[in-house]
């Protein structure tokens, strides 16, 4: 959280007028932009929601709340809101908990610095390409998943991405390889700062190591904790390259997430208007979210920024 | 003077981006061409060199796209109203919707513009006509050429049949006991079905010789779909029963995976498009390329013969073209009666014109096939919201194989 | 004790290679699978021993376009990442040092744009390019993704700036500096690792961006990542051409990484979590 300190400076020779103005000459290039890129695009999407808007042909007529109604009971929009949430559920507890003990081992280990480079290697790895590396690798015959799940016996063998009860978990295993050394690695940057004399006292009055773990890391973690589900949250929400590139939603509508399904609903069956009120929703839901989160941080007394 | 410094950063870096949409010059006209990966473009790169050589003043750029996209990207070009691409590819499912946009220039005053063609060398009956009709014209008027047919044939791993000791399948009774027979076999799914959602390519098409085997059709005579009539619910089941047998990627793989699957040595016998199916006999392409056998598609019960679904890829010339005589020189030189061009044409794919298809009957086992075929052919229904009905029917039944588990090759 | 703790070092390390083995697997077999003659391909079990073979890598270069995408690619990515870096650095100056009014709402209102999913106004960024002609251009693009690197340019350069003493540079103005020359003249050197920092951080995402560029790029300006998709076909399945594909695809982004992997924590978290 952003808490603007008092900038005023003690040296009253230097606040003349034109040191006022200088703020505002420092931040108009992005302002400028920020109205570009987002806040025309913004308002202009709110227009188009309430548009009936075909790909192809002119905007044609003001269509009121259609758009929104249309969402309430479209079933193939209501479950790709379901797979979306599925994902967030499949992702995020695995995430931190791997995430977790990572970072407690990298922390443990006097070595670490020569493992972070490679470990963090997936989450920089472009997503589109993640998506067909994996596509490979869960191929029934030659793929490399699917070969150790036979070795392990512990999955009759078939591509887990072809079959509709095992594709969220698939892209979520996916998401989880890419995104667990990004969750290691603020927790470790976290652990690192804590200072060790807190152990020390903790280990003198004779606390095991469960109950040191429990009561002083996991509390003084907080602040990297929320910021990493804030920022797995809003990723989660926005995933569309890996599932694009393993799936396109299929089969059927078994992996179709919201922003599969407003891609499609936009460019495929050109229904632009629609599209709009979806992303809009979409917008919501992330903002939603991230307020939450924000809230959260705020109460408990955390402020983000160092 | 410090400001003055800011502003000139400034203009520096806006500068460094104007710099990067560089221009280019050209003096020869520049044809785009888009074309779906496969056959299409194989066809089109084989023909492109001889028809440069031709006609020096025209360069052809050719974009290969693969079928899953280039609906959107046509589409997103049609709308920037750039003419990016001169010639346009569409499949019978979205030809419809292309000519209603007006995103497509109608042909007519070309073909009578003496200087652009000559009339009596590229003759419009030379089509099959229920083709042209479904992907070239509507109501009447001509927008797109056929470029090249792809119904379905039945292929099939001859070393594997002589291994079982079995005849050929004629019926789809005698196919699936086929499949079940191969896939007892170590190391070969029986079949692959094309689970993948879409028209030309996806599991609608692929569907389609099953599903007019069982004496069904896509859409009712009031035009509605049909998808729920016995004879369909029939076909589905069967195709739905074939999933057993498949690789189960086959439930995300379009006929272009299943085609290289089976190049692969993994599949023992597939319906497949007839264009596709050619890159089965490129000993370049897959080392089974002389265990590969074609033959007609089974029959249903009652009938006399095997009805494939006729689809087509045709090419036309986008409204927003800059160059749309040039473009339609190449439309009709690369279906064109030129014997070189004709010869090119033909080691890549199914040739979209009558008498090309009888003449080359005898030297490609799959041009005999498809000129066999061709009378008992159905096309989808030229229908606009064929679209609207082709998605959500795709989806429905790509989850519908999706819930059966295939037995496994590997116990 | 002594040996206790060498040696639970050493089975620290053991289990450390492992995990990090296998989250490099599926790269490994990746660029293995990119060596691999199309018949090593697809066996069963995966072959692990095999006679190496650049050919892949040859047709991807000889064969399609390659080097036109992967030109587009450096050119929008850094041109975009550079004006972000410097357009950051100005606000992010303006914005902790001096009192601007609603800096606080402005802050979060960039911050919201790391937050909102790009495909959410993927619409009107279409309608606007084509309107003004940007439509597969690259400086459309290198603008459009602007709105994914300005949240973090902003908010990473802050928490470096914030790091600067605010002495230094009021000693400077009290020499006689205007506030904007101070900033040229002792902000911007002290914040270099900043500036280097944002820099990469801006390119990984440009580079790795893929919703946006699919809609805003046609055939003139498509970018590696948006490529890809081509090998989703019938030669999709020569795994060893397409994997060749991605890991050239992927080369420039590690090489960034192994550059800037001091600064990633920050970088990632937008500059709250410092390490």
């Amino acid at each position: 959280m952003y808490r603007s300190e008092d900038t005023e400076p003690k040296k009253h020779r230097i606040r003349h007028w034109s040191y006022w103005k200088t703020g505002y000459i420092l931040i108009a290039p992005v302002l400028f932009v920020l109205i570009i890129v987002n806040l025309y695009p913004s308002l202009y999407q709110i227009f188009i929601s309430f548009m009936s808007y075909k790909l192809g042909s002119p905007i044609s007529s003001f269509n009121g709340i259609a758009n929104y109604q249309k969402l309430l009971t479209d079933v193939r929009f209501w479950n790709s809101l379901v797979i979306t949430l599925k994902l967030l559920l499949y992702t995020l507890p695995v995430q931190l908990v791997l995430g977790i003990i990572l970072a407690m081992l990298l922390d443990a280990s006097r070595y670490h610095k020569y493992f972070l480079p490679l470990l963090v290697l997936p989450v920089v790895t472009t997503p589109v390409v993640v998506g067909y590396i994996f596509q490979y690798m869960f191929r029934e015959d030659y793929g490399l998943i699917s070969y150790f799940l036979r070795l392990l016996h512990l999955f009759p063998g078939y591509n887990l991405t072809a079959n509709t009860g095992t594709v969220l978990p698939a892209i979520a295993m996916v998401d989880t390889w890419q995104w667990t050394p990004f969750v290691m690695i603020v927790l470790l940057a976290g652990l690192q700062s804590l200072p060790s004399s807190v152990y020390e006292a903790a280990r003198v009055d004779g606390g095991s190591w469960w109950d040191i773990f429990l009561k002083i890391t996991l509390p003084l973690l907080k602040s990297q904790i929320l910021v990493v589900l804030l920022f797995r949250t809003v990723d989660v929400l926005r995933i569309f390259d890996t599932i694009f590139a393993l799936t396109r939603g299929g089969p059927g509508t078994g992996s179709e997430s919201l922003t599969i399904y407003l891609q499609l609903t936009g460019f495929r069956f050109r229904n632009l208007g629609y599209a709009g009120a979806m992303g809009m929703f979409l917008l919501v839901i992330a903002s939603l979210f991230t307020t939450a989160f924000m809230k959260l941080a705020k109460s408990e007394g955390i402020e983000e920024e160092k | 003077m410090f400001e003055k410094k800011m502003i000139l950063m400034f203009v520096v870096f806006l500068l460094l981006t104007c710099f990067s949409c560089s221009a280019f010059a050209a003096d020869k006209v520049k044809v785009n061409v888009a074309v779906t990966v496969g056959p299409n473009a194989a066809a089109a790169q084989a023909i492109k060199p001889i028809f440069e050589v031709k006609n020096p003043d025209i360069e052809v750029n050719i974009t290969e796209i693969p079928w899953t996209d280039i609906y959107q990207i046509q589409l997103l070009d049609f709308m920037s109203k750039k003419g990016n691409f001169d010639l346009v590819m569409q499949s019978t499912s979205f030809f419809g919707e292309y000519v209603l946009d007006g995103f497509l220039e109608p042909l007519e005053e070309y073909f009578n513009d003496v200087s652009l063609i000559d009339k009596t060398a590229f003759n419009l009956d030379d089509f099959n006509p229920n083709v042209l009709k479904a992907v070239g014209s509507y109501e009447g008027k001509l927008y797109a050429l056929p470029y090249m047919y792809f119904p379905q044939i039945m292929v099939y791993r001859s070393d594997l049949l002589k291994t079982i000791g079995w005849k050929v399948p004629a019926t789809f009774d005698e196919y699936s006991n086929i499949v079940k027979k191969f896939s007892e076999i170590k190391g070969i799914y029986g079949t692959s079905i094309i689970g993948i959602k879409g028209g030309a390519g996806g599991n609608v098409y692929a569907w389609g010789p099953y599903l007019f085997g069982f004496g069904g059709y896509y859409i009712d005579q009031q035009g509605k779909p049909a998808f729920n009539s016995p004879e369909a619910v029939k076909a589905l089941e069967y195709y739905a029963g074939l999933y057993k047998y498949s690789p189960s990627e086959a439930i995300n793989m379009g006929t272009d995976q299943v085609t290289s699957a089976f190049g692969a040595g993994n599949v023992g016998i597939i319906l497949m498009d007839a264009d596709n199916a050619m890159s089965l006999l490129d000993p370049k392409y897959t080392e089974f390329s002389d265990k590969t056998s074609f033959d007609l598609v089974p029959k249903s019960p009652g009938s006399e013969a095997g009805s494939p679904l006729l689809g087509a890829w045709s090419w036309a010339i986008s409204k927003f073209s800059n160059n749309k005589k040039a473009a339609f020189k190449v439309l009709t030189a690369f279906m064109g009666n030129d014997p070189e061009i004709v010869d090119a044409y033909v080691k890549n794919g199914i040739h979209p014109r009558l008498s090309v298809l009888n003449k080359y009957s005898s030297t490609y086992p799959n041009y005999a096939l498809v000129a066999k075929e061709l009378p008992n052919t159905k096309t989808v229904p030229v229908i606009p919201n064929w679209p609207q009905i082709r998605n959500p029917g795709g989806s429905h039944f790509q989850s519908h194989p999706g819930q059966d588990e295939p037995t496994r090759r590997f116990k | 004790m002594r040996f206790v703790q060498k040696h639970r070092q050493l089975l620290l390390v053991v289990i450390l290679s492992v995990v990090t083995f296998l989250f490099l697997l599926p790269l490994i077999w990746a660029f293995l699978t990119s060596l691999k003659l199309h018949r090593d391909v697809f066996t069963f079990p995966p072959k692990w021993i095999f006679t190496p073979t650049i050919e892949n890598y040859l047709y991807v270069l000889r064969e399609t376009d390659y080097l036109k995408f992967m030109s587009n690619s450096i050119v929008i990515s850094f041109s975009s990442a550079a004006m972000s870096v410097f357009l950051g650095a100005l606000a992010a100056f303006g914005l902790s040092r001096f009192r601007v009014k609603g800096s606080k709402t402005i802050l979060m209102w960039i911050l919201s744009l790391r937050m909102i999913p790009p495909i959410a106004i993927v619409v009107p960024f279409y309608l606007m390019a084509i309107r003004i002609g940007l439509y597969d251009t690259r400086s459309g693009l290198a603008i459009v993704l602007l709105a994914i690197n300005v949240p973090i340019a902003v908010w990473l350069q802050m928490s470096y700036i914030r790091e600067i003493p605010k002495a230094i540079e009021e000693s400077a103005m009290l020499e006689g500096c205007s506030p904007i020359g101070a900033f040229f003249r002792v902000v911007l050197p002290l914040e270099a690792t900043g500036l280097f920092a944002t820099f990469i951080m801006c390119l990984i995402f440009s580079w790795n961006e893929f919703p946006l560029t699919m809609i805003l790029t046609g055939n003139v300006s498509k970018t590696l990542p948006v490529s890809m998709l081509s090998w989703d076909t019938q030669r999709g399945l020569q795994w060893g051409n397409m994997m060749a594909a991605s890991m050239m695809a992927i080369a420039p982004i590690l090489i960034f990484t192994a550059l800037a992997q001091k600064y990633l924590v920050r970088g990632l978290t937008l500059g709250s979590v410092v390490d």
